[in-house]
């Protein structure tokens, strides 16, 4: 198991590299004048303007070269320094967030993962319970209201859901605001009387005692977690539901019952398990596409994860942004599948990784 | 869930493709992605062959009905017939909502030289028709033409625009084809660069308010290149733009922009349009707006206050989308950032209050205009202290705009200053070694070490500090009646020197300057710091979420020195927290509107309307009194509105002259 592991892990930066090279192939595509349009968002003030700019980016370089530069750094030639480089540590700058792309990271990631968390609890946990019962229950009024409540909560696009709950949850009740945290807890946070030990603002919150700062920052998570969760535990449900339901239907269920088990103990320690396997590849998906970041509910709700960050920067094309988010959010891809793949193995005893 | 077998697999068709990507790229086959607006496509040469035509849009590149020359619009009378089509009515009225004023020539209304009843011309279909008659010797009207208008795809307002001529040109004769392409921007601006349209619809801005800032950008300077003007156009026009901004009086410089607006009217080498009046939405209790063209409310949050009706009325909350670039002055060339800097930092003279055209003392208390306007004296003010605690000296002074020129930098706003300092045409500093060397950093640190010297030499000559005298001397090279309107914006604010060399800026050491050259704006080491002498200290930037001041509880400008313009503020600012909140979804910042988390949001054009019921008062601009009238005011409603103030921006339909085939 531990060499599968790690046999798995290993091929991560051979993945990501491939990765990098389809994007350089995608941007040679685009001249330099195209690729310069990023840093300019009307005709240029004076008109030599762009030409010194892709002078200096390189942008007049042939591909591979570029690609070189990016992954290795490059030496100026008077003073013999060298700068920039993956492969150094330098990631670049972002000029859509302007800031260091890694500062991107260190600030944003933290925020999607703490929406993540908190949205993956109801998700997993109501999704496969409801669908559960649902399955149990087979067309029974529960089954029905359950699969009503599913349908509705899959067709509903995430804007109009998202709005409609910020509209009266907000603008009218104005119980639970936008964005991450109040000004003054953010004040507070950035001050040098709180020491961040997770980069989880509520986790942190509770650790360093501020009560206070831990309900404002739970009251800014209810919205787009409501969102997020109520729009992700349909499919949820629904795979729990069709899962369990087929397993229900095996010969083993039925020699079960004729043993003479009750039906919770048939439902618990038979049926689930075998249930749980379609269960797991789909939360596995689910917590990727969280943990990638979500793009609308992000807007609607200002909440300042990476899913908004990338797609901004996709849309200018700020290449230096995309290329290192682009592989940040693919290491976690394979970091999940691998997170999967074990838990295949602990649930499902016939699953042995050589 | 995936085997190895698979990763590898994949791995390999990555590689693969990205390679395959990578070589139909280089060997120089350009891919035109066109979206096209109405039936066809863009034709390539389908003549007989005789001169090779590379530009799609261009057509047969002949006048065959099927495509235009490429000195189609040379033809003066091809001009003046798309001028005479141009609906400025429906303009105004849809796309600008009727807030506009359709504009007189190429210089903004209310600036010096400009006059409203000059001639313009209008929509009148005759005429029109008329002028193309007579275009080609009367050939146009057999052969026909065939064009494209390119705009900015997704952009509804320019494609309007370009519609409204459609329409009108179609109507004139059956054998006219004009057609209109959607680009994606970066399409688009490849082919406004290179001058591959026929056509194009932009937009400027003003830096600073000034009629200089609209002719040289439109007449000699960006646009003008890229209409491809003929020689005997640029020559005259270089010096009817001279004449204008070295004009030793008001009275000059107005005969020479009057001059301007005449040859702009009789040439018609684009169409003007018309300039957009604004509105500002605020929350009742929010206290001190007044209209000022280029000093936004936004760079002013000192004239500010909040009545105890508020529910917060010490914190100020503006949300808007869209986060600064950097916070260097010397590199900072967008309004988030540069409004920013009008609160942290001050520059030598300011804005007097709402009055358009006046500047008064702020860290100069005084300053002697001699040498035809080519030598400015500024006498520093005394007593004056940094936010994190150094003392104002004139060496801070003369650093700051040495610096800043030295770090030069065509993205820049440097070529404001270096065009003062060293003559109409210097952009950059780095052209003072070598013209070719404009934002090449590498290899200006490869130039002669003598030149380099010289150069630098050249700048810490022009700006020169006297600590004795408390006074700092800055010699141009012509006269330049906008460099007061300059030092206001900003990139006039002055640095501390000592804290500038701190945090690993230029050391003021000749010799090394052009290891600073250049550096752009995310690589300066004040890109995310700020210590000024202004009424607000920033407290801090989260990028991309917010950004917070707090009051000066030191600012100098205490009762005893008064304030900038008679009615202005003095002492600490009374609100004592400011926060930039930047919040990309419209209905997100109309939600903070209504529970009044938010003192004043951005309000795009289109959803006006949204705010209709919440409006408790409407206020005016009374374009020749130049104040606002308000009405009566509704106290069970929350916002005030304050309508029809000039922008200092106008979008422009642009033709070219000469186009690159």
């Amino acid at each position: 198991m531990t060499a599968y592991v790690i046999r798995r892990l290993l091929m991560v930066p051979v993945l990501l590299m491939g990765v990098t090279i389809l994007i350089f192939g995608l941007v040679s595509f685009m001249g330099p004048t195209e690729r310069i349009s990023m840093y300019v968002t009307e005709i240029p003030k004076n008109e030599r303007q762009l030409d010194g700019m892709i002078k200096k980016l390189g942008l007049d370089r042939p591909i591979y070269e570029q690609y070189w530069v990016w992954l290795v750094g490059k030496r100026n030639q008077t003073t013999g320094e060298i700068s920039g480089g993956l492969l150094r540590g330098e990631f670049g700058y972002s000029r859509t967030s302007s800031q260091p792309v890694i500062d991107i990271i260190k600030s944003r990631f933290p925020a999607t993962l703490e929406l993540a968390l908190y949205a993956l609890l109801p998700v997993l946990g109501a999704g496969v319970l409801l669908g559960v019962i649902a399955a149990v229950n087979h067309n029974n009024p529960i089954d029905q209201i359950t699969r009503v409540i599913s349908i509705v909560g899959w067709s509903f696009p995430t804007f109009v859901f998202g709005l409609l709950v910020l509209m009266y949850f907000y603008a009218d009740l104005q119980w639970f605001p936008p964005g991450r945290l109040s000004v003054w807890a953010n004040q507070i946070v950035l001050s040098d009387e709180f020491t961040s030990y997770t980069s989880l603002i509520s986790v942190d919150a509770l650790i360093n005692g501020r009560f206070d700062i831990f309900v404002d920052a739970i009251r800014h998570l209810v919205l787009p977690v409501v969102t997020l969760a109520y729009l992700s535990w349909a499919l949820m449900l629904r795979v729990a539901r069709s899962s369990m339901l087929e397993t229900l239907g095996q010969d083993y269920i039925t020699s079960a019952r004729a043993k003479g088990l009750s039906e919770m103990d048939v439902v618990r320690k038979h049926a689930l398990p075998n249930a749980l396997i379609p269960v797991v590849t789909i939360a596995g998906f689910t917590v990727i596409g969280l943990l990638n970041g979500v793009v609308i509910t992000e807007t609607i709700f200002n909440y300042p994860g990476i899913g908004r960050t990338i797609a901004r920067a996709a849309v200018a094309l700020d290449v230096p942004t995309v290329l290192v988010l682009t592989l940040f959010t693919g290491f976690i891809l394979v970091v999940v599948n691998v997170f999967v793949d074990i838990l295949y193995a602990v649930i499902d005893p016939r699953v042995r990784y050589t | 869930m995936i085997s190895q077998k698979k990763i590898l697999l994949v791995f390999g068709l990555l590689i693969l493709a990205g390679l395959t990507l990578a070589a139909c790229a280089t060997t120089e086959t350009i891919i035109q992605t066109v979206i096209v607006e109405g039936e066809a496509a863009p034709v390539a040469g389908a003549g007989d062959g005789e001169e090779a035509c590379d530009n799609p849009y261009l057509g047969s590149c002949k006048l065959d009905g099927n495509g235009i020359p490429p000195d189609f619009f040379m033809d003066i009378h091809v001009r003046k017939a798309f001028n005479y089509c141009f609906d400025w009515d429906i303009y105004i009225s849809e796309v600008l909502a009727g807030e506009a004023v359709q504009n007189v020539g190429v210089i903004n209304p209310g600036l010096l030289g400009v006059d409203p009843e000059g001639d313009k011309y209008s929509f009148d279909p005759d005429k029109c028709a008329e002028e193309f008659a007579l275009a080609y010797d009367g050939q146009l009207m057999e052969t026909g033409f065939r064009l494209q208008i390119a705009y900015n795809a997704g952009n509804s307002d320019r494609l309007t625009i370009a519609q409204i001529l459609q329409s009108n040109v179609n109507d004139v004769s059956e054998n006219f084809q004009v057609e209109i392409v959607g680009l994606p921007w970066p399409a688009l601006l490849a082919g406004i660069r290179a001058s591959s349209f026929p056509i194009f619809i932009s937009g400027w801005a003003e830096d600073i308010h000034d009629p200089h800032n609209w002719a040289q950008p439109f007449l000699v300077g960006t646009y003008a290149t890229r209409q491809k003007l003929p020689d005997e156009m640029y020559v005259l026009l270089k010096d009817m733009v001279s004449a204008g901004v070295a004009g030793a009086t008001d009275a000059e410089r107005a005969e020479a922009y009057g001059a301007i607006q005449q040859w702009d009217f009789d040439n018609a080498i684009g169409i003007r349009l018309a300039v957009p009046t604004g509105r500002f939405y605020q929350q009742t209790w929010v206290e001190g707006y007044y209209y000022h063209p280029i000093n936004a409310l936004t760079a002013r949050y000192y004239t500010l206050s909040k009545s105890a009706a508020a529910p917060d009325p010490t914190t100020l909350t503006y949300v808007s989308f869209g986060d600064l670039d950097t916070m260097d002055p010397a590199w900072n060339y967008e309004n988030v950032g540069g409004d920013l800097m009008g609160n942290v930092y001050d520059s030598l003279v300011t804005y007097e209050g709402p009055d358009p055209l006046g500047y008064v003392p702020q860290l100069a208390t005084s300053w002697e205009i001699t040498d035809e306007g080519k030598t400015y004296t500024f006498t520093i003010r005394e007593g004056v202290k940094f936010h994190e605690g150094q003392d104002l000296t004139p060496e801070d002074v003369a650093y700051t705009f040495q610096r800043a020129i030295l770090q030069g930098g065509l993205f820049s706003p440097q070529f404001l200053f270096t065009e003062p300092f060293f003559g109409i045409g210097t952009y950059d500093v780095a052209e003072l070694v070598d013209p070719e060397l404009a934002d090449d950093p590498e290899g200006l640190q490869a130039a002669d070490p003598a030149a380099l010297l010289a150069a630098c030499e050249q700048v810490t000559s022009a700006i020169v500090a006297d600590d004795a005298a408390g006074t700092v001397t800055m010699h141009l090279a012509q006269g330049w009646a906008p460099f007061l309107s300059t030092l206001a914006g900003s990139w006039g604010s002055v640095l501390d020197k000592g804290w500038s060399v701190e945090n690993g800026a230029w050391d003021g050491d000749c010799s090394t300057w052009q290891n600073f050259y250049g550096i752009g704006s995310d690589n300066s080491p004040l890109r995310a710091v700020m210590n000024g002498t202004g009424p607000y200290i920033l407290d801090h930037w989260t990028p991309g979420v917010e950004t917070v001041l707090v009051a000066n509880e030191n600012y100098w400008r205490t009762a005893e020195v008064g304030s900038a313009w008679e009615g202005g503020p003095v002492g600490t600012a009374a609100i004592k927290t400011v926060v930039y909140l930047i919040v990309d979804e419209w209905s997100t910042r109309r939600a903070m509107l209504e529970t009044g988390d938010a003192d004043f949001v951005s309000v795009p054009r289109a959803f006006i309307d949204q705010l209709a019921d919440m409006v408790a008062q409407e206020c005016v601009f009374d374009l020749v009194a130049g104040v606002h009238v308000c009405g009566d005011l509704d106290p069970s409603k929350a916002l005030i509105v304050w309508i029809g103030q000039p922008s200092t921006s106008r979008t422009d339909v642009f033709f070219v002259l000469n186009i690159t085939h």
